[in-house]
């Protein structure tokens, strides 16, 4: 299968920070996850195929072309932008509108400005400022933005960033749909479970490289050793510590001084949570809050690198 | 033509955005200024309460004129000439722009069009009532029509030559205001008065050549050496918009822009 996307030693720096080093990448159509921790490299990478970068060095082509100062490409590219970013003064009908005869569409510009407004939920508010619409309604405006021309590439930036529960579900079901058409996503985050949501196949960035790429369950199977931190508040917590203790996929337990929690080690999660739920529905524990402080992908980065 | 549709596109939602905008409205307020003070040295002219007060022709010809040429169109053209890109880099909207298949040289030339409309009604609404208002008693007279063509026509070009530098500063510099206020206040000003033919080297020398004669008296409009002919002037100011212009557009689609409070991940 012929990539749509293809780099070849890609290497974008701003000044003496490096943005992505030596990035390879041939990418196929489906959908793409691009993980990273913030500041790894994801919308460097993303700007530079969106056009608004220009590569330091190597090369990247999109359907076979070069992407900067190329914007007839742009017919079958759409972006969403990470930031909050959009014009005060306009309703997000005439924004979406004109972004739609901007691709184009003369006759078709209104439907195609419907379909897109509708697949987002923003029909029924499409007259207001977007000055006066919520960040998740903004969030779903610019996704909007990025299908109203129908584009075979979509480019995503942190696209679920600020938007409720119900729109989330919505967004991926419609995007995993939307690549059933034939389309290719590349999705970026920094929340592995947003990305598992849509695609099994993703890309690892971290400092600017690709750190691992694949199937997720490759990626899942190194995070599944990765040795989780658990911390529970509650105020049987020593009785907690008593009954984990004795587990052998408990790697330690500690019970810092003057404070109310307990933070279990264990790179057994689903086990520890199993036995964590049958002690709560069993002894009615109390149990104020549980947090896993190193469940985040910075955390996974430095565990898989070796730090 | 689609370069035709996509300048109307760009033209038609960047015209009603410039219109709405706060810029314009307090830009629009600040160049009725003259005209309000116009009004009041009207009514102490008819009302002939004060017997030494200034009259309405001296006021046109030394505040109306200078304050048109040396401050309202320079300035307007400072204001709206750096936001055609600053705006978009400022807000983060230039993404939306680019990622469209219209051309980058469609998008400027479009936003500048607009921009130039908007600037060139504000500038002209306040001046032409003013006009008026002084000359009223000679709307028989050919001479009056033909001066207010030259006006026209002169505040038309200035703001032409004045958009398309600012534009271009607006692209090339990150701070373009600041920049641009010491280009109109300082190397416009300061090189009136420098002896031999340094002048032509400005905007203003060849905009004041465009202008029907006024009294030498007027330090501000006067000529240390003699004006350009009236083609030259044409000519120079045409070729400083279309120099201005091209740059714009080179360097336009040349440069990366990335927000200044952008995010290098």
């Amino acid at each position: 299968m012929n990539p749509l996307l293809q780099t070849e030693k890609l290497c974008k720096w701003y000044g003496n920070i490096l943005g992505v080093i030596d990035l390879d990448l041939a990418i196929t159509p489906g959908i793409k996850g691009l993980l990273g921790p913030n500041g790894a490299g994801k919308s460097t990478f993303l700007k530079l195929i969106s056009g608004q970068l220009k590569p330091s060095r190597g090369t990247l082509r999109l359907f076979g072309e070069p992407v900067f100062d190329n914007p007839l490409l742009f017919k079958r590219v759409g972006f969403c932008p990470e930031y909050d970013s959009y014009y005060s003064e306009m309703s997000g009908w005439d924004f979406i509108l004109f972004l739609a005869q901007m691709h184009g569409f003369r006759e078709l510009a209104r439907e195609k400005a419907e379909i897109a407004l509708t697949q987002v939920g923003l029909m029924e508010s499409r007259d207001r400022l977007v000055k006066t619409y919520s960040f998740g309604m903004r969030q779903r405006l610019r996704i909007a933005a990025s299908i109203v021309h129908e584009p075979e590439l979509l480019l995503l930036d942190e696209p679920l960033r600020g938007i409720d529960p119900l729109w989330r579900i919505r967004l991926i079901r419609f995007f995993k749909e939307y690549e059933k058409k034939g389309n290719t996503l590349i999705v970026s985050s920094h929340i592995l479970p947003e990305i598992e949501a849509m695609t099994t196949d993703i890309i690892l960035i971290h400092q600017g490289k690709i750190f691992a790429e694949g199937d997720i369950n490759y990626i899942r199977s190194l995070i599944d050793a990765h040795p989780h931190q658990i911390s529970i508040r509650s105020s049987q917590r020593k009785w907690l510590a008593e009954q984990f203790v004795k587990e052998d996929f408990i790697r330690n337990v500690h019970i810092p001084p003057d404070s109310p929690v307990v933070v279990f080690q264990t790179a057994k999660r689903e086990l520890f949570f199993a036995r964590l739920m049958d002690l709560i529905a069993e002894h009615d524990i109390d149990v104020e809050e549980i947090t896993s402080p190193d469940d985040n992908l910075q955390a996974i980065f430095d565990y898989l690198i070796g730090r | 033509m689609k370069w035709k549709h996509d300048l109307q596109i760009v033209f038609s939602m960047f015209f009603k955005l410039a219109a709405k905008a706060k810029r314009t409205r307090y830009l629009f307020l600040f160049s009725l200024l003259p005209v309000l003070t116009l009004v009041i040295l009207k009514i102490y002219e008819f009302s002939r309460l004060h017997s030494q007060t200034v009259s309405s022709n001296y006021f046109f010809i030394y505040g109306s004129l200078t304050i048109q040429f040396q401050f309202f169109v320079p300035i307007f053209a400072l204001f709206f000439g750096t936001s055609i890109v600053t705006d978009e880099v400022e807000n983060r909207t230039l993404i939306f722009l680019t990622t469209t298949p219209v051309s980058k040289a469609t998008i400027l030339l479009g936003k500048f069009l607009s921009v130039s409309v908007i600037t060139a009604a504000i500038t002209l609404f306040g001046f032409l009532i003013t006009y008026f208002i002084v000359f009223f008693s000679q709307l028989g007279t050919p001479q009056m029509w033909v001066n207010i063509l030259r006006y026209l026509f002169a505040t038309i070009l200035a703001l032409l030559a004045y958009l398309s530098v600012f534009t271009l500063m607006g692209i090339l510099m990150r701070k373009p205001v600041i920049f641009g206020l010491i280009f109109i206040f300082g190397y416009e000003r300061v090189v009136q008065f420098f002896p031999g033919s340094t002048q032509k080297l400005t905007i203003f020398h060849y905009v004041k050549s465009l202008l029907p004669s006024f009294p030498e008296s007027n330090q501000m409009l006067a000529f240390n050496i003699p004006p350009s002919s009236f083609a030259l002037s044409i000519a120079t100011l045409l070729g400083i918009s279309i120099i201005a212009l091209i740059l714009s557009v080179w360097l336009f689609r040349k440069k990366e822009f990335i927000a200044a409070t952008g995010d290098g991940s």
